[in-house]
C-alpha cells in the first residue's frame, strides 16, 4: 500500500501489562485526546499520527483485556469495538494486536480469539529486547505463517522500537481472515501447539523476577518492604516538594499584590486579591506535591510492583473482608474516590464490591492533601526526628495510614454485620519488573496536572467566587465596630455552625469552610485563604499566608481535630452521588454519609477533648 | 472605575460563577432550568430582542449525563 490521503484507523488491543499504551504514547507522542466512550465512564483514548511515507493514522487504544468474554465494562467496550457493534464508533480498518512477547503463554490465547473474528490484523510483539534478555527465542516467520497474519517486533519504550510497526503500516493491509468457530478448548490446544513449534523458553519466568520476588512476595518481609515504601513515597513527597511550593507561593502572592496594585480602590479588587489569589492562588500552591505524590504512584505502576503489592495485601485484606482484587480500586481512591468506585467493577462478587464501595472514600484522595500540608506546615515543627525522618511527612504518613486502617476496620465490621464466612479467590497476572519510562511518567504526570488545572479553573473557582461573594455581601451597618466578614451571610452561617461543632473544637471560620469543602475539599482550603483575608484589618494582614494565620489563631487541639475530620468526613456530594449510582441505592448511600459523618464527628471529639485535657 | 461599573462587573463574575457551578453540580436541573427560559422569552408576543436572547439561551438537546457533574474531573466522565 502507498501512503494515501486517507486516515487509516487502527485499535490497539491487547491484554493488560503488554506495554500498549506504552506503544500509543510512543506512535502518538502528545497528540492524544481524552474522553469517554458514549455512555458509560470508560476511557477512550485516541491519537493521531503520520507514518515515514506521510499516511495519516487515527489509533485507539481499546482497555486491556484478557478475552472477548467481557466481565467488566472496560472488557466489553473492546469487545463490541473489535466486533463493530459499539454504538457511536466505526468498525476499525487493522486491529494490531499487541503482546507481551515474554508471557506468550497467557496472550497468545486472545491473539486466537480476536482473530476467529476474520478482521485485518497484525500481531506486535511487544518487549522483545525483555524477550531477548531472557533468551526467548521467537520464530516470527513462522509464527506469521501459523497465524496467518504479520508478525511485528517492537520494543514500545525505545525511540526507533517501532519502525517495524510503521513501515507495516505504510504497506498493503492484510487481508481480513476468515471468520472462525473453534472451541474454547481448541484455542488453548493452539497455543500449546504455537509454542511448540515457534518459541523456544529456557525459563518460563525471568530469573531477575523471581530473585526480586522471593523479597518483594516475602509474606513478612514483602509487607515491611510496602510499608517502607509507602513511607519513603510520603517523607520524600513533603521534603522535595517544599522548595517548588515556596517558589510558587511566592511567585502567586507577587503577582497578586501587582494586579491588585493596578486595580482601583473597590469591590473588583477585593474580588480579585481576597477571592482569586488569597482562595485559588492558595489551591494552587499544592501542585508540586499532587504531581510528585502521583510521580510516585505512576513509577510503581510502571515498575510492575503494584500488582504484587495487591497480591501481598490480599491476606490480610481478607482477614477485614476484602480481597486484593479490592487493592486496585482503593489504590485508585488516593486520586479520587470517585475513579476508586467505578473500578470496583471489577470486583465480580457484589458483597465484596458493596464493602470497598462503602469504605473507599475513606483512602485518602488528592483533594485532602491540600488540606493536610496546611495544617501540618502551621502547626508540626519542621524538625528532624532520628537524625534522619521529616517530623512534617511523619505526620503526613500516619494520616494516610489512618485513612488505610480505618478502610480495613471498617470493612471488618461489615463483614461481621453481613455474616460472611464466603471464601475469597484472587488471581492476578504479575508483570514482569520494568524500569518506569521517563517519557511515559512525564504524559502521566502531564495529566494528573490537566486535571487538577481544571478543578482549579471550572469548579474550585466558581465555588472561590462564591464564597468570596457571601463572605463581602452584606456590608457592616454604619458604625459597626466588629470585622466586616461578621455581618456577612457566611459569617452569620459560621456563627450558626458554631455551637454544633464546638465541642470538636472548630472556629466559626472552619465551619464556612467546610460548606464550600462539601463540593471539592481542597476549596476549604481557598475557603479559608478568602475569609482571613476579608477578616484581616489591613492590606499587610491580608497579604499573609495562611499557614502563619492559622498558626496564630487556633490552637493545636483545634488543628488535630480537622485534620482527624479530614480523614473522615463524608465531605464530598460527589462520591455520595456516585455511591448512589454505583449501588442504585440512596439507602447504601445515606448508610455511607451517615456511618463516615458520625466516625468523623466521634474522632475528632475524642482528638479534641484529649488534646485539650492534656495541654 | 465608578462604584457602579464595579458593582455591574462583580455581579457578572458572581452570576456566571453560580450558573457554572449549578450546571456542574446540578447538570440535569440547571439544563432544564435553562431551557424553561429559553422556551419562556420565545414565546409568541414577545418583542424580537427577546425571542433572539431565547434563542441564544436555548440549551444543547442532550443534557449530561445525571450523576457525573460531579466536579471531580478525575475520570473526565464530567467533560
Amino acid at each position: 500500500m502507498t501512503a494515501e490521503s486517507t486516515t487509516l484507523n487502527i485499535a490497539l488491543v491487547g491484554s493488560p501489562n503488554c506495554g500498549k499504551t506504552a506503544l500509543f504514547n510512543r506512535l502518538t507522542g502528545s497528540r492524544q485526546k481524552v474522553a469517554n466512550y458514549a455512555g458509560v465512564t470508560v476511557e477512550r483514548k485516541e491519537g493521531l499520527f503520520n507514518t515515514p511515507a506521510g499516511r495519516r493514522v487515527r489509533v485507539l487504544d481499546l482497555p486491556g483485556a484478557y478475552s472477548l468474554d467481557a466481565n467488566s465494562p472496560d472488557e466489553a467496550i473492546t469487545r463490541d469495538l473489535c466486533r463493530g457493534t459499539l454504538a457511536g464508533e466505526t468498525r476499525p480498518d487493522l486491529l494490531v494486536c499487541v503482546v507481551d512477547a515474554t508471557n506468550l503463554r497467557l496472550h497468545l490465547r486472545f491473539v486466537l480469539e480476536l482473530r476467529r473474528l476474520g478482521q485485518p490484523m497484525v500481531l506486535v510483539l511487544n518487549l522483545m529486547d525483555q524477550a531477548k534478555r531472557r533468551g526467548i527465542l521467537i520464530d516470527t516467520a513462522l509464527l506469521q505463517q501459523r497465524l496467518g497474519m504479520p508478525v511485528i517486533e517492537t520494543v514500545a519504550i525505545k525511540s526507533g522500537g517501532t519502525q517495524a510497526l510503521l513501515a507495516a503500516l505504510d504497506e498493503e493491509a492484510p487481508a481480513p481472515g476468515a471468520v472462525e468457530d473453534t472451541d474454547d478448548s481448541d484455542l488453548h490446544a493452539q497455543v500449546s501447539a504455537l509454542l511448540a513449534e515457534a518459541v523456544t523458553m529456557p525459563d518460563r519466568t525471568d530469573r531477575l523476577d523471581d530473585r526480586l520476588d522471593r523479597w518483594l512476595l516475602h509474606p513478612v518481609l514483602g509487607l515491611v518492604i510496602l510499608a517502607v515504601v509507602m513511607f519513603l513515597m510520603f517523607q520524600a513527597v513533603f521534603a522535595w516538594a517544599a522548595p517548588v511550593q515556596n517558589l510558587f507561593g511566592g511567585g502567586i502572592a507577587a503577582l497578586g499584590a501587582q494586579v491588585g496594585a493596578w486595580l482601583p480602590e473597590g469591590p473588583v479588587r477585593s474580588l480579585v486579591q481576597d477571592g482569586l489569589f488569597s482562595g485559588l492562588g492558595t489551591v494552587m500552591e499544592f501542585l508540586p506535591q499532587i504531581l510528585l505524590l502521583f510521580a510516585f504512584i505512576l513509577a510503581l505502576e510502571e515498575s510492575g510492583y503494584l500488582p504484587r503489592a495487591a497480591f501481598l495485601l490480599d491476606r490480610p485484606m481478607r482477614a477485614s473482608g476484602l480481597t486484593g482484587r479490592s487493592f486496585i480500586p482503593l489504590l485508585s481512591s488516593f486520586a479520587c474516590a470517585i475513579p476508586g468506585i467505578m473500578a470496583t467493577r471489577s470486583i465480580q462478587g457484589p458483597r465484596d464490591r458493596l464493602t470497598t464501595i462503602l469504605v473507599a472514600p475513606l483512602m485518602t484522595c488528592s483533594a485532602r492533601l491540600p488540606v493536610y500540608t496546611l495544617l501540618i506546615s502551621a502547626f508540626i515543627p519542621r524538625q528532624e526526628v532520628l537524625g534522619v525522618f521529616n517530623l512534617q511527612g511523619l505526620v503526613m504518613f500516619a494520616l494516610y495510614a489512618a485513612g488505610i486502617v480505618s478502610a480495613l476496620g471498617a470493612a471488618w465490621v461489615i463483614k461481621l454485620l453481613r455474616r460472611d464466612d464466603g471464601e475469597h479467590v484472587l488471581l492476578l497476572e504479575l508483570p514482569s519488573y520494568r524500569l518506569p519510562q521517563l517519557r511515559d511518567l512525564a504524559i502521566g504526570l502531564w495529566e494528573r496536572a490537566s486535571i487538577f488545572l481544571r478543578r482549579v479553573t471550572g469548579i474550585i473557582l466558581s465555588l472561590t467566587v462564591l464564597l468570596w461573594f457571601l463572605s463581602t455581601y452584606p456590608g457592616p451597618p454604619e458604625g459597626a465596630v466588629g470585622p466586616a466578614i461578621d455581618y456577612s451571610l457566611a459569617g452569620r452561617i459560621g456563627h450558626w455552625m458554631v455551637p454544633f461543632f464546638a465541642p470538636i473544637g472548630f472556629t466559626w471560620q472552619i465551619c464556612i469552610a467546610l460548606i464550600p469543602g462539601l463540593a471539592a475539599r481542597e476549596v476549604a482550603v481557598a475557603a479559608l485563604a478568602t475569609v482571613y483575608a476579608i477578616s484581616a484589618s489591613g492590606d499587610d494582614a491580608a497579604a499573609q499566608a495562611l499557614s502563619p494565620l492559622i498558626a496564630a489563631d487556633w490552637s493545636v487541639a483545634t488543628a488535630l481535630s480537622l485534620l482527624v475530620w479530614y480523614v473522615y468526613a463524608p465531605q464530598c456530594l460527589s462520591t455520595i452521588a456516585v455511591i448512589k449510582r454505583e449501588t442504585n441505592s440512596w439507602k447504601q448511600a445515606g448508610i455511607a454519609t451517615f456511618y463516615l459523618f458520625a466516625l468523623a464527628y466521634l474522632a475528632s471529639f475524642i482528638t479534641y477533648q484529649t488534646a485539650v485535657a492534656w495541654r | 472605575m465608578s462604584a457602579l461599573l464595579q458593582g455591574l462587573l462583580v455581579a457578572g463574575v458572581v452570576g456566571f460563577a453560580a450558573v457554572s457551578l449549578l450546571r456542574q453540580l446540578w447538570p440535569r436541573g440547571a439544563w432544564q432550568a435553562q431551557a424553561r427560559l429559553s422556551y419562556a422569552l420565545e414565546r409568541e408576543g414577545r418583542p424580537a430582542w427577546l425571542k433572539r436572547l431565547g434563542l441564544a439561551l436555548r440549551p444543547p438537546m442532550q443534557a449530561t449525563q445525571a450523576a457525573c457533574g460531579s466536579g471531580c474531573s478525575s475520570c473526565k466522565a464530567c467533560k
